[in-house]
């Protein structure tokens, strides 16, 4: 199959326009045509945050894809900035002051986003992963899932506490 | 105030909890009493549920609820001090923001499901508005609220979902406990699982009893050993200044050899005995274990095994049943032994010599010090070990199992390069575990001889210079001190060892302790004739909270009938079979089977009934004939024949070297998916089940086949109902009655003539296949068929 046959058909750019209602939703108008609430979906969501991002309507029927944030005009690509930042909010850890463990359960005393916050984690070598080569997951006991964007850069201790369970 | 609280903290005296059972607190009464203070009447709220943000990147604590007159948002200021595991003993709240929806301006209300959050949004004329953000923890009980509230809204039955509410408290300290579990992770101490542990060996007690008699009495003769013999022999025997006689001396020599070998016979013979009892009590307690893991496995619901990985449940059984195991066989007996040897050293080391044994005693607790750190440090570089090769195992496990496509897309040399990364970061990990053992061991070992060069120096001051001891009191103790060093090291990492035991076991438990989510009345409905209408009424379902995946729907077949389900892929086709069978309960809606609701019923009889021909084959480890014969083991040699014969299995199967007694699943013979196929078929036809349920039954075979199949299947379906799931709609020709699944949802139900006269969905489906099954030259009969079928309707009209 010739490369050609690969390509995908994005949406054009000065056809979009994406901002925000009155009640705070983000909303899309494309080719003139209001097409209401829409959601933007990361396809890639931790190596390009703001390329090849999916524009669903509220069905989860796919409206098209923005091939770059980038080429939006000043104020859509505000507000859909804006609405993936909200939509992609991850609680993110920057500091690890312990892991202790008791019967199977490892507790977390951490700060996120800059406020303590304590956590429990079962099965740590399965709930405790690698996204991509540098961002680190983890899921605690009741669902809630934690990121550290770059764990080369945490700080030593952190680090230290948390290499043994890193697979 | 605080300081009582601090105390009562540290005694582990626990507030009072929150709720009891049987009354719901729907909000804490430091919140309620700030909202009647803002003239908010508390007593009628419906339901309440506490969010933990209050913005869509901000923690705060909101609360929502609401009662007959609309939906409150309150943001509190809850003052938590910060603690190690999150308890507050004191609440003093501070209201931040009050605001109020009336309910006439709310519609309906949504749980929207973000990356790690949520947010809760109403709907009015057709605009959306935020009711508030929660972390992804909370989404089941968000998506609670709204199906709580939208009920009440529409004046539908809303409590039967304030029970769903998946805050069970903990009786002691109120924390939630996650659905499932009968304990609170806080409150489950180490004292009852290892009482719960011991419990296994209950039947095994008085066995018990006798190992640790044997064991108390091999150690108190090894501790006498050294007074009997080495002190003996250089007091009486060697000593110079004895004046007996060469007779004398001999006889005394001949004496402590004789009390030696007597004593270290005896000693052997109780080791021996407490050995053999631990060698027939261990297996049979293990096997115990493993039988109750695998038992509880077997009465948990289907959703139990989605929701955890394969691996991890196999692991339960077999790795922390193991560690179990270990403890017991290899930890258990010696921890008593070496605390015995300890204690009992001390006792009568110290009666020998006093200032003596205080020395070794605070060179024992440098030791004692010394350890832990040292093994603590071992723990980590031995995990990284083990992550090392789990990630090597994966790795070969993914090769081996993707062999035809690495050699189909010639990545062999790609994937031996990952290989060697692999390979030499577990090679590094190894290299450094090696490195710090190869060092720090003979340290540890230097600074115990050192030790012990101390203690003999000491000592012999007090034998030479102040008399204090004799020459075979020293050499005594020298002995009794070497004796010490493995106990102490067994002792200083036996805790960690403990440690894994508990861990496992705490894991073993929590599968025994997991409340199936289907299970039986306690009278159920067994029904004298199983005749197989089955109704499905306002039917919802979903696997992940706030994802529908059935969604109000209703439909009826009578006993004997067949109904035809089409739809795409994802629709929830296989879902409606799961339903039916009770793999999983409806959220909303009722299954009903002879006019009874599936969950009065008795699910061995129903499932007895309701016979599965799975897309997803599974045979078991065995002959073909076992699988064939799985539900009725009492099956002749003669139906199983009949059987394989009905799904067209005979031919293929006659013509295997093993014929019926061809070993298939894991490690057997591969078979084909069409074959695999066709004997889950027979092994379905043998159990001669009432309701027939084929879930794409023969996607997996060719059109020779598959009609080969279709005709075995019609003979079955005489006389039972026939729920058949198919993308090809050929295979519904016979079909009764026809239903269009669309997201969850019945869009067309009717008759074959009447859903082709009504020209909608099904109508649109059949013309499309057709006209694809025409283009590659294969449906010519089928649309043929389907051609004589129409013009038949016709002339009957």
């Amino acid at each position: 199959m010739s490369n050609d046959k690969l390509k995908i058909e994005f949406l054009k750019p000065e056809n979009c326009v994406f901002s925000f209602n009155s009640n705070g939703f983000l909303v899309m108008t494309l080719e003139g045509e209001l097409k209401g609430r829409v959601k933007l979906i990361r396809t890639y969501p931790y190596s390009l945050t703001d390329e090849y991002i999916c524009v669903h309507d509220l069905d989860d029927n796919e409206i098209g894809i923005i091939r770059d944030l980038k080429e939006l005009d000043q104020n859509s690509k505000e507000s859909a900035e804006k609405e993936l930042q909200n939509r992609y909010y991850c609680p993110t850890v920057t500091a690890v002051k312990s892991v202790k463990e008791r019967m199977g359960h490892f507790y977390f005393q951490t700060v996120v986003d800059g406020k303590e916050k304590n956590f429990t984690v079962r099965d740590i070598t399965r709930n405790m992963r690698f996204a991509s080569d540098d961002t680190l997951l983890i899921f605690d006991m009741d669902g809630n899932r934690y990121i550290i964007p770059e764990f080369e850069k945490i700080e030593s201790k952190s680090k230290r506490l948390l290499e043994p369970y890193l697979y | 105030m605080e300081i009582l609280n601090k105390i009562l903290y540290k005694l582990h005296i626990k507030k009072p909890p929150r709720s009891h059972k049987g009354e719901r607190e729907l909000l804490p009464p430091p919140v309620k009493d700030i909202l009647e203070k803002e003239n908010l009447d508390t007593s009628s709220v419906i339901f309440s549920l506490k969010t933990d943000m209050c913005g869509a990147e901000e923690y705060g604590d909101v609360y929502i609820f609401f009662d007959e007159k609309g939906i409150y948002t309150a943001e509190i200021e809850e003052p938590i001090k910060p603690k190690k595991n999150k308890k507050k003993l004191d609440f003093k709240p501070k209201l931040l923001k009050l605001t109020s929806i009336p309910i006439d301006e709310i519609d309906e209300v949504f749980a929207e499901q973000y990356l790690a959050t949520g947010q809760l949004t109403y709907t009015c004329k057709g605009e959306y508005y935020s009711l508030g953000y929660f972390s992804i923890g909370l989404l089941e009980r968000a998506d609670n609220f709204r199906r709580i509230f939208n009920a009440f809204k529409q004046n539908k039955d809303h409590e039967q979902y304030l029970n769903n509410d998946t805050g069970n408290a903990c009786e002691k300290c109120g924390t939630p406990i996650p659905k499932g579990l009968k304990y609170c992770k806080d409150c489950v101490d180490k004292k009852s699982t290892v009482k719960r542990l011991f419990s296994f060996f209950g039947d095994v007690k008085w066995k018990m009893i006798f190992m640790i008699c044997a064991v108390l009495f091999s150690s108190a003769i090894n501790l006498i050993l050294p007074k009997f013999s080495t002190q003996k022999l250089y007091d009486e025997v060697l000593n110079t200044s004895n004046t007996l006689g060469y007779d004398a001396l001999l006889k005394g020599l001949f004496s402590v050899v004789l009390t030696m070998a007597a004593l270290k016979i005896t000693h052997q013979l109780f080791t021996l005995f407490y050995q053999y009892i631990v060698a027939g009590i261990l297996p049979e307690v293990v096997y115990g274990i493993k039988l109750k893991i695998f038992k509880a496995m077997q009465s948990l619901s289907v959703g139990f095994y989605t929701h955890k990985q394969t691996g991890s449940l196999m692991d339960r059984v077999t790795r922390d049943a193991n560690n179990i195991y270990w403890f017991f066989v290899d930890g258990f007996p010696y921890l008593i032994a070496n605390a015995v040897t300890v204690a009992g050293l001390i006792v009568i080391m110290f009666f020998t010599s006093a200032k003596l044994t205080l020395t070794i005693l605070s060179a024992t607790v440098f030791i004692l010090v010394l350890y832990p750190i040292v093994n603590k440090k071992f723990r980590k570089l031995h995990h990284r070990v083990w992550v090392q090769n789990s990630r090597l195992t994966s790795k070969v496990s993914d090769n081996i199992n993707g062999h035809r496509i690495i050699k189909a897309f010639s990545k062999e040399n790609d994937e031996l390069d990952e290989f060697g990364k692999i390979s030499s970061g577990l090679l590094n990990a190894e290299i450094k575990s090696a490195n710090t053992e190869s060092t720090v061991f003979p340290i540890l070992s230097i600074l115990i001889y050192l030790i012990s060069a101390v203690v003999l120096g000491y000592g012999g001051i007090l034998c030479i210079v102040h008399k204090e001891i004799t020459v075979g009191e020293l050499l005594t103790f020298v002995v009794y001190l070497q004796m010490l060093q493995a106990p102490i090291e067994f002792l200083s990492w036996v805790t960690t060892w403990w440690a894994r035991c508990v861990d496992s076991a705490q894991r073993v438990f929590e599968i025994m302790d997991t409340e199936p989510d289907v299970k039986d009345k306690d009278n159920p409905i067994i029904l004298d004739d199983f005749k197989g209408s089955v109704e499905l009424q306002e039917l919802q379902f979903e696997y992940e909270p706030a994802h529908p995946i059935i969604k109000n729907l209703s439909l009826k077949i009578e006993a004997g009938e067949m109904l035809g389900i089409v739809g795409k892929t994802g629709a929830g086709k296989t879902t409606i079979s799961n339903l039916i069978a009770r793999l999983y309960d409806p959220k909303e809606g009722v299954v009903k089977i002879d006019g009874i609701d599936v969950k009065d019923l008795s699910s061995k009889q129903l499932r007895r009934n309701i016979g599965i021909v799975s897309q997803d084959i599974f045979l078991f480890m065995g002959t073909i004939a076992d699988n064939i014969r799985y539900a009725r083991p009492d099956a002749t040699n003669d139906e199983v024949i009949a059987a394989a014969k009905a799904a067209s299995a005979h031919s293929f199967i006659s013509k295997l070297p093993d014929g019926y007694e061809t070993y298939v699943g894991s490690g057997g013979k591969g078979l084909s998916g069409g074959e695999r196929q066709r004997i889950s078929i027979a092994r379905t036809i043998i159990q001669n089940p009432k309701i027939l349920i084929l879930d794409e039954a023969t996607a997996a075979m060719d059109t020779e086949t598959e009609r080969n199949i279709q005709n075995s299947l019609s003979q079955l379906k005489s006389g039972r109902t026939t729920i058949a799931i198919a993308h090809r709609l050929s295979t519904l020709r016979d079909a009764d009655k026809l239903a269009v699944i669309d997201e969850g949802e019945c869009i067309e139900f009717g008759t074959y003539e009447e859903l082709m006269e009504k020209k909608g969905a099904y109508y649109n489906m059949f013309k499309l296949q057709e006209e694809a099954l025409r283009f590659i030259g294969i449906g010519e009969e089928s649309s043929r068929e389907t051609d004589e079928k129409e013009h038949e309707h016709n002339e009957q009209r």
